[in-house]
Parts: C-alpha cells; structure tokens; sequence
C-alpha cells in the first residue's frame, strides 16, 4: 500500500535547541500510528510541522505523492486536521462558535441555528456530549478537549493528528474516543495519536513510533513490542517503578472538613493525615477541581467547618492558604499557573520571592538562581533552560515548571490537580519518588487529584469518589478496586452497594 | 560554525536593542547636519524638556507592567499642577503645599486603583472618565484661568534651579528613573506587578495580593504624574489648567516605543527612558533644522509608527 503521508528527512532546529533532526516516518491509510517519547522529545513538533503551524528547516512532507508546503489553511485542503496539545479555543465563544470559526453557516449572517443542528448530529453519531450553551471558558479541561475534538471530526480529514487527547479525558471518553478512531480507521482514515500513556498505545495503535531527543529511534508495528521494551526504548535511564509509592501515613491529623458546603461541592466529612495520599476520582465535572480551589480560598465557602491541625481556620484567598502551609498546583497550567512570556526562573520563584529579597525588596538573582536550580533539579528540568522563555518549552516541561514552582518550600499540605498531565513515564517515576520523599521528611499531606486511574490506585491511601459535587464512595487502600472506582463514579454508591 | 554563532548573536542585539540604535543614528544624523547639536548646552536643553515627559512615562510604564491603562496622567498633571499654585498664592507653606498636592495625586490614583481593581472598570475606561474630572477640577479651581505668581525662591528652585550645569528638574527625573527602574527590574514589587500583568488569574493563584498590586500601580502613575506637574508649575512660573495635556500622547508614545526594547514585548524603564530620549532628540533635532512644528507633529507620529513596526515583527506587543 502507498504511505498518505511521509515525512522525509524533516528537521527543526530552534536557536540553542534540535527539536528535530533527520526524521523519516511513512504514514499509511487505515491505521492508527502513535507516537511516544519523553517531555521535549519532539512530537509536537512533528506533528505542528505536519498540520501546517510550524515551518521545518529541513526536510520534505509529501503528501498523497505531493509535496507539501506548509501552512494550517493548506494543510486543511489536504485533509489534515489537528487537535493540539495546548488548547487553541476562542474563551468567550460557544462550542458552536469555536468549532464553525472559519466555516461559519449562512449566506451574509451567520447563521449558528444551522451548525448547532449539524452539532446536534454529529455528536448523536459520535457519541461525544458537550454543553453547546456556555462560552468554553466556563468548561473544565476535560469539555474543552472533547470540543476540539468535535472541531476535528467534524472537518471529516484524511488524516488526523491528535496531540495527547486523552490527557484531560475520563476514563469513559477515552473509551468513546477510542472507538471514534477505529471507526474512523476502518473508513481508511490514518489516525496519528501522541501519548504518555502506556496502555493506551498498546490498545490503540497499529505501529508505533519513538522519539528520543528530536531523532527517530524507530517505528515498530505493535505486536513487536512490550511495555518493557517500548519504556527502554523512550527513555536512557532504568526507571525503578513506575508509581513509587513511599510514603509513610501517620495516624497525625492535618486537615479536617466537617460539613464543607460551597456552591458546587458538598463534602460530609474529610481527613487527610500526616503522609498520606488522598486520592478524589470522579468524571470531568464531578467538583474535584471546584473543592480544591474551594480550599485553597478561590472559591466561596458557604458552609461548613475547616480544621488544620485540630484548629478552625478560614481561608479566604490563596495568600492566606499559602501563608498556612496550603499550595495548589492547578490543572489548566497555561492560564492559571504559567507566566508564559517570563522565562522558567521567575515563573519557579514567583510565589516565593521573599527568600530571595534583601534590603528594600531588592532581589538577589545568584540565590534566586540557586533556589530555583535546586527546585528543577527535583522535577528534572533541564538547568540549561533556566532562562528560556517558558512559551517555547515543550507541554511536559511547562508543566514541571507549573510543579517546581511549589518544591521550593517545605508545604504543610499538597492539593495537586492533575499534576502528572502530559508528563512522560521518567519523569512522573521521579515526581511521585521526590513527593513522597518530601512528605516523608515533613510530614506533608497530599490531596492528589487525577483522571488517571491506575495512578490514582497505585498512589494513594485512601480515595474519595465524587459525583455532581458530592463524595459518593469512600475507600481504604486495601479496597481499591478500579471496577467499584469506576462504579461509584458513573453511578453513585447505592446502585453500587445493591449490585454488591 | 563560531563565526555563524557570533553573528547570531549581533543579530540577536540589533533586534533587541534596535529601537536604542535608531536613536544613535539620529544623534548621528543630526549632530552632521547641525553643529549646534552635540554641544553640552543642547544636550542639557533636551534633557530638561523630557524631564517632566519621562516622569510621567516612567509611572505609565509601572501602570503598563501591571496591565492597566492610565488615560488621566496627563489631565493630572494639569490638574496638580494649579492646586499647588493656589496653595503657594494662597500664602500656605511652599513646602507643605508640595506635599498637599501629593497627596491629592496619590488618593487620585487611590480612586482609579479603587475603580479598576475593586469595582471592576477597566482601567481603560475609568481614566478616561477620571481624565475628565482632573480636567473639570483644574478648570473650576481656576475659573478657566493662568494663576500667575512670584513663587518663593524656594519652589521655583525645583523649576529653573540648577546642581552644578545639571537642571534640578533633570536630577528629579534621574531620581525617578533610578527608582522605577530598581523596583521594576530589581525589586520582589517590581516581579509581581509584572506577574499581574502578564497573567491575572495564574497571579492571584500563585498567592500574589492582585488587587492591592493594581491599585499600587494605579497609584504610582498617578504619583508620577503630580511630580510632573508640580515641576512643571515651577518651571512655567504660573499655573495653567490645559497644562499638561500632551503629556498622556507622548509618555504613551515613550512607554510603546521602550516596550520595543531591553525588554521587547513589555513595558520596562530602559526602553521608556529610550522612548523619551528619541521623542525629545526628535523634536529638539527638527527645531534646529529649521522644521515648523506642525510639520514635526507628522514626523514625530510616523517615527513612533516606524519603530514599533519594526519591533512588532518580531515580538509580539500586547496593548
Ligand atoms: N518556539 C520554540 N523556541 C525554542 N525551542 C522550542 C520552541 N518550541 C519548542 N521548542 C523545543 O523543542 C523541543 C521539542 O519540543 P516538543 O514540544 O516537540 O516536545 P514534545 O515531544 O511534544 O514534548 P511533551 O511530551 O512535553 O509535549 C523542546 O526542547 C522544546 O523546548
Ligand atoms: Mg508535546
């Protein structure tokens, strides 16, 4: 069969970095190619380059035995379409707005009744729900991605570059997704699928392709691979596990909730000890990340009781929850974590410039600049790009830039949303390894809140479910398991506790 | 391969720092054509027209580094401007008239912060409401007239007094400089008002006191602009209530050609400073040539055009 895509010699090299170099890859009608690698490897690149965003400085595409040029407008005509890493939505547009930009409906007036009854339909066929009412910034994460996803399904391409899809996505949608892509296979649709997750390229794809610091190591077809393998050949250094879980739970209280009411999230009761892990599973939209930032004083409390170490507080705002011990590393890093123009040092030490200010305010940069090379040594950031624009960081990186921010002082709590998103198999191995080092040498309690199943098992002491805001099932370690999880998700505890 | 990288990195320089090359060569181009130019007295003489400019531009780049506008600088400085005149004629203590008059800038500015960060008006918008009222209130305190005077000795001093050659108006613009520039640049302040402005909510998160920040920023500006106006009375020797005016276009003119370099992209003290330079070079340059000064009006807007040209094709300038 003839290749619908190949990408011949393809090279990029921003100044002071190789983001890719000499890279060859045949796409083929019919399958579903994913590609893998560690944080910074390439594969956005690759794929930008691809879709049209991004210009090579060497190298060919050709497509359909044509060359291809570049440009997104281009790319389109050829039929292929993109779902990007970062979101790329218009905030205060609608779901229907932002999918029809450029294609809008109607003769003069836009006509949006149109496209929302095309909408309609496609997500009947497709079976992705998403709310077409509200303005996409008032969606979580989880929303938004399905409306880009939308937005790419219903341009029909040829081929379809979806970048780490799934980060932000339930267990369920992934599902949906997923059997999306193989419909779409089998109508000879040549699906191209980027990922951290493991077992999810041994679900999906067909032939796989690593990359390893911009250079292709090699694509093999599925049935030639093992996890193992695949692992060694992302990454140089043996990882030792991939969830290690050493934290010691002390039977020490730190946070206590009592009746916790807010205009989104009811929580009876709730208790994270010294050491201990505290995962919340839940769909997109169960209140997970609106009870967090309920605690960290964003969002109104109404109700309700708050205890840390045994005494009632109120926090109002997140200097408050700082100042007591209280940090969040939130999901959406790009808008509520990042300063994107500021480059990697000031974004580590934003929230902590104190300890590096003398007389005056005035800032002494060499500590500064320690403070913050020891940070990024916890999360594996490579020094070199202490002063890089955070922008023009891969997605893995600014996210350990989002983590590294809060490793800079000794917390009394963690509430991590999500923290592990988009960040290869090394380095999330090396973040739980370091968080449960800092916890056991502080006594630091984690709130850990995460779309990621296995890692939700694997990591914590205990796990809250929520469902429409309140907590549906609560179990202890040694009641784990990922079918009453998934239950008491989608359905709440009693259906769950008549079934059992 | 080492030479490749060397001119890399020159070329890296005169982008960054293009904006401040355009101003060497008109120095260049001018000091040619006029010999009047490059003397010491000419030099002083333009520094001391931009002093009270930069002073104002150096509280809108505070303001523009935190992300908000301040439309009323100009209309303060008016404004400022004639209630210390009243006060000195009215026989108060030239001293404490000053430090009145300060006051009244700094609670202006308080209002504005108040406006934008508390109540949730743009800042856009609410300056521009508040440009009106310092203009009304320059207006009404003076009934629409100059107030002339002999001002004490003492306050003309900060006018058309002198350290050494150096004009003192030009030692309080040095002084404001400095200043700005270590709290924006140096200072843990400086950092979170720049974090403010680049990203409110990632700010708020990451535990910063947005709202107090926006309205120091608001103050600030305001501040400056007082000082302004306050020097510009006792230079002018008499308090005028339309005083003032061009300051809002041309110190917005200094901040956006400064936000194309140093720091391309933001607004920062440097490039502030180099926006003033050129707007001052430019017209003290076209003077000695001889050019009308409506005819410098058309030339000084199409150089601030042509600079943030240039610069936008490279960075991104978010206004
Ligand atoms: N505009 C840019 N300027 C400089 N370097 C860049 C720019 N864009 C990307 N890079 C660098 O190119 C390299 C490859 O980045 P890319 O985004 O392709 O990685 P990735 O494999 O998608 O990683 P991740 O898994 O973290 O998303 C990284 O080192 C990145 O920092
Ligand atoms: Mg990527």
């Amino acid at each position: 069969m003839e290749p619908i895509l190949r990408v011949i010699n393809l090279e990029k090299i921003y100044p002071g970095v190789v983001a890719l170099k000499k890279v060859n890859i045949d796409f083929y009608p019919g399958e579903i190619h994913a590609i893998v690698g560690e944080n910074g490897a390439g594969k956005s690149t690759l794929v930008e380059i691809i879709s049209g965003s991004i210009k090579p400085t060497g190298g060919k595409i050709i497509i359909d035995g044509k060359e291809f040029h570049g440009g997104v407008r281009e790319a389109l005509q050829h039929g292929i379409a993109i779902v990007h890493q970062e979101r790329a939505l218009v905030p205060s547009f609608n779901p229907v707005q932002n999918i029809y930009l450029g294609y809008e409906k109607g003769r003069i007036f836009v006509d949006d009744n149109q496209a929302l009854r095309e909408l309609k339909k496609l997500m009947e066929d497709t079976g992705i729900h998403v709310n077409l009412r509200i303005p996409v910034k008032k969606m979580g994460e989880g929303e938004k991605q399905l409306v880009e996803i939308l937005r790419l399904l219903r341009l029909r391409p040829k081929i379809m570059i979806l970048d780490e899809p799934t980060a932000s996505l339930s267990k369920d949608e992934i599902k949906v997704l997923f059997s999306i892509l193989r419909k779409s296979k089998k109508q000879g649709v040549s699906v191209v699928i980027i990922t951290h997750h493991l077992e999810e390229v041994f679900e999906i794809a067909d032939r796989v392709t690593v990359l390893r610091n911009g250079k292709k190591v090699a694509t093999k077809s599925i049935n030639d691979l093992d996890e193992d393998t695949l692992i060694n050949m992302m990454i140089e250094q043996d990882i030792e596990a991939r969830y290690p879980k050493t934290n010691v739970p002390s039977s020490e209280e730190i946070l206590k909730l009592e009746k916790f009411r807010t205009p989104d999230v009811y929580v009876e009761e709730f208790e994270v000890h010294k050491g201990e892990i505290v995962g919340l599973a839940g769909l997109v939209g169960s209140g997970r990340t609106e009870f967090l930032e309920a605690l960290y004083g964003i969002r109104r409390k109404l109700d309700g009781k708050m205890y840390l170490f045994g005494k009632e507080i109120s926090i109002r705002s997140p200097y408050d929850a700082i100042k007591k011990g209280i940090f969040l590393i939130p999901e959406d890093r790009n808008r509520k974590s990042l300063f994107l123009r500021f480059n990697v040092r000031y974004n580590i030490t934003i929230s902590f410039l104190h300890k590096f200010a003398r007389f005056f305010g005035l800032l002494n940069f060499g500590s500064e600049k320690r403070g913050a090379i020891n940070a990024l040594k916890l999360v594996r950031f490579d020094i070199n790009r202490l002063e890089d624009k955070v922008k023009n960081l891969s997605g893995g990186n600014k996210q350990k830039v989002s983590l590294g921010r809060w490793l800079l002082e000794k917390p009394v709590l963690y509430l991590m949303d999500e923290p592990t998103q988009g960040i290869d198999v090394g380095a999330k191995s090396e973040f739980f390894q370091v968080m449960c080092s800092i916890m056991n040498q502080f006594g630091v309690g984690v709130i850990l809140v995460s779309s990621d199943l296995p890692e939700l098992i694997a990591m914590s002491d205990k796990i809250y479910v929520f469902r429409n805001g309140m907590v549906v099932d609560k179990l202890n370690r040694e009641e784990f398991s990922s079918k009453r999880i998934l239950n008491s998700m989608l359905m709440g505890k009693n259906q769950v506790l008549n079934e059992r | 391969m080492i030479k490749s990288h060397r001119i890399k990195v020159f070329w890296y320089a005169l982008e960054k720092y293009y904006t401040f090359f355009v101003l060497l060569i008109l120095i260049l181009i001018f000091s040619i054509i006029s010999p009047m130019f490059l003397t010491i007295r000419n030099i002083i003489n333009v520094l001391r027209q931009i002093s009270m400019l930069t002073m104002v531009a150096a509280g809108l780049t505070i303001c523009r580094a935190a992300g908000e506008m301040d439309l009323s600088v100009g209309a303060l400085a008016g404004f400022t401007g004639v209630v210390v005149a009243k006060l000195i004629v009215a026989g108060v203590n030239p001293l404490i008239s000053v430090l009145l008059t300060l006051l009244l800038g700094i609670t202006f500015g308080f209002l504005n912060g108040i406006l934008v960060a508390i109540l949730g008006v743009p800042s856009l918008i609410a300056t521009l409401g508040t440009l009106s009222i310092a203009r009304g209130a320059a207006l009404t305190t003076t009934n629409g007239k100059a107030i002339y005077s002999d001002f004490p000795s003492g306050f003309a001093f900060i006018g058309e007094g002198y350290l050494g050659i150096i004009p003192f108006p030009v030692v309080i613009m040095t002084i404001v400089v400095v200043i700005t520039y270590l709290l924006l640049e140096r200072s843990k302040l400086g950092r979170h008002l720049y974090a403010v402005g680049e990203n409110m909510m990632a700010a708020r998160l990451a535990g910063l006191p947005v709202t107090f920040y926006r309205i120091l920023a608001m103050v600030l500006s305001s501040f400056m602009a007082s000082i302004a106006g306050i020097v510009l009375v006792a230079r002018l020797g008499s308090g005028q209530p339309t005083a003032g005016g061009e300051y809002l276009m041309e110190g917005l003119g200094a901040v956006f050609i400064g936000m194309t370099t140093f720091k391309p992209g933001q607004a920062n003290t440097m490039g502030t400073l180099t926006g003033a330079l050129l707007i001052g070079i430019i017209a003290n340059g076209l003077l000695l040539l001889g050019i009308s000064t409506y005819i410098q009006e058309i030339i000084k807007g199409a150089i601030m055009i042509a600079a943030v040209i240039a610069a936008v094709y490279k960075e991104e300038i978010n206004i």
